[in-house]
């Protein structure tokens, strides 16, 4: 006779076979008195572990259990970004990043146009100084109000910009470059500084605070 | 409440946004089982209060992650097992269990062995390792299916036949030496 293994018995028992296996095991315990008997022994034992559980009334009443905990359910933050306290220096770093991408590309054209790959920069200038100073704008604005004439604003600084040499002219626009962009990293350094001194603290508060 | 599981997910959702009113709707339904479960692990009816506040307040402060793809009372059972095993782990060796049962008043001679036999299964069951205690309770005090046993534990269904089979081994064996 082919006995079921002790797991198909306990499965018989737990009433977790399908409706097929079920009904072999339930004809072969029809049949054996040694699985029977086990399977007997296993279904006693699940009535004395059932005859443990115990009575709601054991416990503290409904009321007094919602008493306990109600006092002890911490209020709801509304959901907030978790970096959101570490944005801005994040912000500055990335800026601080772009400006020193923006010195060494500014360094590289200077370097291009000087072996000749690229126009000089002084040319640049000098072809858009009739584009720039002869701007409508301009002309409507701020030489209306100076009483210049908008030509003669052009032509003059147009024979100032020749006047100076090549060497004053690269000089003055990688210098301006230069100075624009040291510039703007010294604020993003001021700023980072002032956040490291003053922030982090109540960042830290905010992070406590949320968990 | 009732069972509507519809409703259910409605207050569960207010209750993850901060609503304490259906919350307390939720425990009042889950109370019982839940209290019930950590009895089952820690053996004592104060201790399982405790257990049982214990899982409703991590419930609460973890209802906004529930995303419901397991179904609450699974995540509710595996809280309540959690923080049962946790308190047995963390118990001193010579805290005391529910030796008398309550309400227990003289009774007959039958009643009084009944009451002594219940006393030695809970005594055995308290004795079995922490993981085979907290398959069994499942199974026989919440009656889940092996699949929800498995959910619950977060372990592979052939474990949980393997923890029930271990577990109700041990318990035989116990009671056995009791009876000598």
């Amino acid at each position: 006779m082919d006995h079921p293994g002790e797991v198909q018995l306990q499965r018989y028992v737990d009433a977790e076979l399908d409706e097929e296996a079920e009904e072999r095991v339930r004809s072969h315990l029809r049949a054996c008195v040694a699985c029977r008997a086990w399977t007997e022994q296993q279904i006693c034992l699940r009535e004395m572990v059932r005859a443990t559980i115990p009575d709601q009334g054991e416990f503290a009443s409904e009321g007094e259990f919602w008493l306990r905990i109600s006092g002890r359910l911490s209020p709801r933050r509304s959901p907030r970004w978790p970096l959101l306290p570490l944005l801005p220096p994040v912000l500055l770093a990335a800026l601080g990043s772009v400006l020193q991408v923006a010195f060494a590309v500014v360094v590289g054209l200077f370097a291009l146009s000087a072996v000749g790959l690229l126009p000089a920069p002084a040319d640049i200038v000098a072809g858009s100084i009739p584009d720039v100073l002869g701007h409508p704008w301009l002309e409507d604005t701020i030489y209306a109000w100076l009483g210049w004439p908008a030509a003669e604003v052009v032509q003059a600084a147009a024979l100032r910009w020749q006047a100076m040499g090549a060497g004053a002219q690269h000089g003055i626009l990688l210098g301006t470059a230069v100075m624009g962009i040291v510039a703007a990293l010294g604020a993003v350094a001021v700023l980072d500084l002032t956040w490291a001194l003053c922030w982090p603290g109540a960042a830290r508060r905010e992070t406590e605070g949320g968990n | 409440m009732a069972d509507d599981p519809s409703l259910e997910a409605q207050l569960i959702r207010c209750a993850a946004a901060g609503n304490t009113g259906a919350f307390s709707q939720l425990v009042r339904k889950y109370r019982p089982q839940v209290v019930r479960t950590a009895y089952g692990i820690v053996g004592s009816a104060m201790e399982a209060d405790d257990v049982a506040q214990e899982a409703f307040i991590k419930a609460w402060s973890n209802l906004p992650d529930f995303r419901q793809q397991s179904g609450f009372s699974t995540w509710l059972y595996r809280i309540t097992v959690n923080a049962a095993i946790d308190a047995v782990r963390r118990r001193r060796p010579e805290a005391p269990l529910d030796d008398a049962l309550p309400g227990e008043r003289v009774a007959p001679e039958e009643e009084a062995l009944r009451r002594e036999r219940q006393r030695d299964v809970r005594g055995a069951i308290q004795e079995l390792p922490p993981a085979a205690r907290a398959a069994l309770v499942l199974r026989e005090y919440e009656q889940l299916t092996y699949r929800e046993i498995a959910a619950v534990l977060d372990i592979p269904i052939g474990t949980v036949m393997s923890r029930l089979s271990y577990a109700r081994q041990l318990l035989k064996e116990r009671l056995t030496t009791h009876d000598r």
